[in-house]
């Protein structure tokens, strides 16, 4: 076994069987006094563990069980007390029901109350993107998703929206930071409180603060100008649908985005806890900072281009992953697939944090470029 | 606990634990200790000490498995300290081979597949942490979610350090031998 084959290895595991030695746990059951056991309990005519006679078998002593046990509820009481008290001390509104937008209306922004000062118009603004197969597949609007190329400031000739009184960004000079990405400062949210589901095809949901996580269940999905902040863990955007598009927003959680639907595309945004992206996901000119992107087994049709962010890891541990283009971006480390199957992994002209650029690249693999890179600090070509 | 904890515990559903989950607990701590005698010992502690917690463990559904894990994890980890202690007062007064020699307690093991056997060799290199990581993904076959619920830490996390381990894992396997 040269090479791992990691299915291949957990297969040879799980010929282990357990071996029938493993039931004397049965005779290290501590402190049970099995003459009080002669009646066992009824229990439906189910089973009942035999337990030892022999009170020699008990290896543990009860004192200091007790002791032991004493001191877990202790601890147990403490710890319960931190989080009431903690619960208690929280300045965060109680999180209202699950709010499911499934009107006939797509084109509305959601039928919250709106905020004052927000610019209602979003009719016809809906931007559904294609279904993506390839960063360089047009889509229905005749652009071409990553056919864009970096204009003279380092930034991407996106449009930066609908044309109209929508806040909007400056074209983009320089890297993606905290302070030109995300929600543009003219803009005015309203809040909400509590998960938002999305159920109807083709919604757009404009100018929003969600105190939860946002739920795609309905294709060609937009988001602009919105901010999540999702409960501890929690994912703050979960993609269950395809094509989902994501426009000058803020989302932060347990995770910034689960795409599990292929077809997404973020422009602009400030993703501060790191994405999980599959088939068809395009992100542009977006800022992570040192945050990862996971790109799963399986995956296929990735484009990363002119954006900040830590590691991207390519897992194709259960399948391999093909298509993959991180270009024009700022990065620590680029995890590569190694998998013989994995190919067309391009990583171009990107700056690197790390003087380990990349760990599992191999240059034989097929169609793996890589050329261009640099070192962030010193401007000097790095290979993987 | 007491004699009458007992009586009260549902003895049938920790059976039907213990019949469901027995054989990927022993493979977590074969692939945490490297020796077939070591890793049964474990195992029955590990269930020795579930049997106990499992009246009060207030278990959903379905999260059995990665319950045990975490108690084969603390388990581990008890046993190697002692272990280490042992092995280094034996190599102390006794002088020569520690107990602790991972290679020649997997060349004694004449079961398991060669594969395997390599495996596991390979594994006593890495760091304890990558250990844990492929023990619950490769030997105990845990899906990336309940590796990230064993340890503590998000499915992102757990799916990059299963990874990460297992590219260092595959360095060792690839080294002469």
């Amino acid at each position: 076994m040269s090479r791992i084959d990691e299915n291949e290895l957990r297969a040879l595991f799980e010929e282990i069987e357990a071996p029938d030695s493993l039931d004397r746990w049965r005779e290290r059951i501590a402190d049970v006094h099995a003459a009080e056991l002669d009646e066992p309990p009824q229990s439906n005519g189910a089973k009942v563990i035999t337990l030892p006679t022999d009170r020699e078998l008990r290896p543990h002593r009860p004192t200091k069980r007790s002791v032991a046990v004493a001191a877990a509820a202790a601890v147990l009481v403490g710890l319960a007390g931190v989080v009431v008290t903690t619960q208690l001390l929280s300045d965060a509104p109680p999180a209202d029901p699950t709010m499911i937008i499934d009107g006939p209306d797509n084109n509305t922004a959601t039928s919250l109350p709106p905020p004052t000062s927000r610019d209602e118009n979003n009719s016809g603004t809906t931007t559904t993107p294609p279904p993506s197969s390839g960063p360089d597949q047009p889509n229905s609007n005749g652009e071409t998703p990553g056919g864009d190329r970096p204009n003279d400031t380092g930034g991407t000739d996106i449009p930066e929206g609908p044309s109209g009184n929508e806040p909007s960004w400056p074209a983009m000079v320089g890297d993606p930071t905290a302070a030109n990405t995300g929600v543009p400062l003219a803009a005015s949210l309203a809040d909400h409180q509590g998960d938002l589901r999305i159920t109807t095809a083709g919604q757009v949901v404009a100018d929003l603060r969600v105190n939860g996580s946002v739920i795609v269940d309905a294709p060609n999905v937009t988001l602009k100008r919105v901010q999540v902040v999702a409960s501890y863990g929690a994912p703050a955007v979960r993609q269950n649908a395809a094509n989902l598009t994501i426009e000058n927003s803020e989302l932060s959680g347990g995770s910034s985005v689960a795409q599990s639907a292929s077809g997404l595309v973020v422009r602009r945004s400030r993703l501060e806890s790191g994405v999980t992206i599959t088939s068809g996901a395009e992100l542009y000119d977006s800022f992570l900072n040192t945050a990862d992107v996971l790109i799963p087994s399986g995956a296929n049709s990735v484009l990363l281009r002119h954006s900040v962010m830590g590691r991207v890891t390519m897992n194709d541990l259960d399948a391999p992953i093909r298509g993959v283009t991180i270009e024009n971006s700022l990065l620590t480390q680029v995890d590569a697939p190694t998998d013989p199957g994995s190919a067309s992994i391009h990583v171009l002209g990107n700056r690197f944090r790390s003087s380990a650029p990349s760990t599992g690249w191999d240059p034989n693999a097929t169609d793996y470029v890589w050329a261009d890179n640099t070192n962030a600090d010193t401007g000097a070509s790095v290979h993987w | 606990m007491t004699a009458t904890d007992l009586t009260e515990a549902p003895a049938q559903p920790f059976e039907q634990v213990y019949r469901d989950h027995a054989a990927r607990v022993f493979r977590y701590c074969l692939s945490q200790v490297s020796n077939r005698g070591d890793a049964e010992d474990l195992a029955a502690d590990v269930f020795a000490a579930a049997f106990h917690a499992f009246a009060t463990a207030d278990l959903t559904p379905g999260a059995e498995l990665a319950w045990l894990l975490r108690i084969a994890r603390n388990a581990v980890i008890d046993h190697r300290r002692k272990h280490t202690r042992r092995s280094a007062l034996i190599a102390r007064f006794f002088g020569g081979e520690t107990e602790a020699d991972p290679k020649a307690n997997v060349e004694g093991e004449v079961v398991l597949r060669d594969e395997v056997r390599r495996a596991l060799a390979a594994m006593v290199h890495l760091s304890d942490k990558d250990r844990v990581v492929i023990g619950l993904r490769i030997a105990a076959g845990l899906p990336y979610a309940e590796v990230a619920a064993v340890l503590g830490v998000s499915e992102h996390a757990a799916t990059m350090a299963c990874k990460r381990a297992l590219a260092r894992l595959q360095r060792h396997l690839g080294e002469p031998r």
